[in-house]
């Protein structure tokens, strides 16, 4: 499981993720993924390199998007994986982080 | 010689484990020529029941207490066996921890706002979700789960 934090346009901040975000890849990730998620206000996930998720890689999720809604402030997933968004979806994830597929539309669900 | 349609492997209780037995299903799921997306619902279940037995089964049942399974002569194990039929493929995992039905356990999804939203606890969901059939059968050693997949 790797890691990567890019700042983006409009104060987003950006973090791909890469692997498989099973328990290993979770714990692997979990406390810088919060610390991120601590430091800024609106993060997006890129997803689009993750190839399996399960209970405690969403729970990492969560625990960063409560973090960033605590600063007033949101987590969007940026495009994954048919089999990962079904993952998401079936557990009702995205009822509390939008899923997107187009980057463009980063800024409109910021409202930046 | 007939081709192969069943697998059996014994894996400790520890977390690394999980990833070393979706290696292996994937290795099966190549050998069986199965789509990757049942491939994928396989590995969901089995690393949502692995990861149960391997936080929360760690204590065997006694008379009076769970007792925490740290004797080396007799660790956590799970057992898995892999039967391919023409119809479906049929998981059995067993184990010698704490008795835990997940077949009648609570299925949880999201379903409060983030404020309230307490992170964890979908796995259950996720095995019901991805699975075509589950059964749970306490045993004498521990726990079995039957998980069925369509093919």
């Amino acid at each position: 499981m790797k890691l990567d934090v890019a700042d983006m346009e409009n104060g987003i901040t950006k973090v791909s993720l890469s692997g498989r975000l099973d328990i290993e890849g979770a714990l692997k990730i979990d406390s810088e993924f919060k610390k991120i998620a601590e430091e800024k206000k609106n993060v997006v996930v890129d997803l689009s390199e993750v190839t399996f998720i399960a209970s405690l890689g969403i729970r990492t999720l969560i625990i960063g998007a409560k973090a960033t809604a605590s600063n007033g402030g949101k987590m969007v997933l940026l495009n994954p994986q048919p089999n990962v968004e079904k993952v998401l979806r079936t557990t009702h994830v995205d009822t509390v982080m939008p899923i997107i597929h187009d980057l463009t539309a980063v800024a409109a669900v910021f409202g930046a | 010689m007939a081709p192969q349609n069943s697998w059996h492997r014994v894996f400790s209780g520890a977390i690394p484990e999980i990833a070393a037995a979706a290696s292996w299903i994937e290795s099966i799921a190549a050998d069986l020529n199965l789509p990757g997306r049942l491939v994928f619902d396989m590995q969901i279940c089995l690393e949502e029941l692995m990861s149960n037995i391997v936080r929360h089964g760690g204590v065997r049942s006694s008379s009076t207490a769970y007792l925490p399974l740290t004797d080396p002569e007799n660790p956590l194990l799970i057992s898995i066996t892999v039967d391919a039929l023409a119809d479906r493929i049929i998981v059995t995992v067993e184990d010698n921890g704490r008795p835990f039905d997940v077949a009648q356990a609570a299925a949880k999804r999201v379903d409060q706002p983030l404020e309230q939203l307490q992170p964890g606890g979908l796995g259950i969901q996720l095995i019901r979700s991805f699975a075509s059939n589950l059964e749970y059968r306490r045993t004498e050693q521990g726990n079995r789960v039957i998980v069925e997949f369509r093919r």
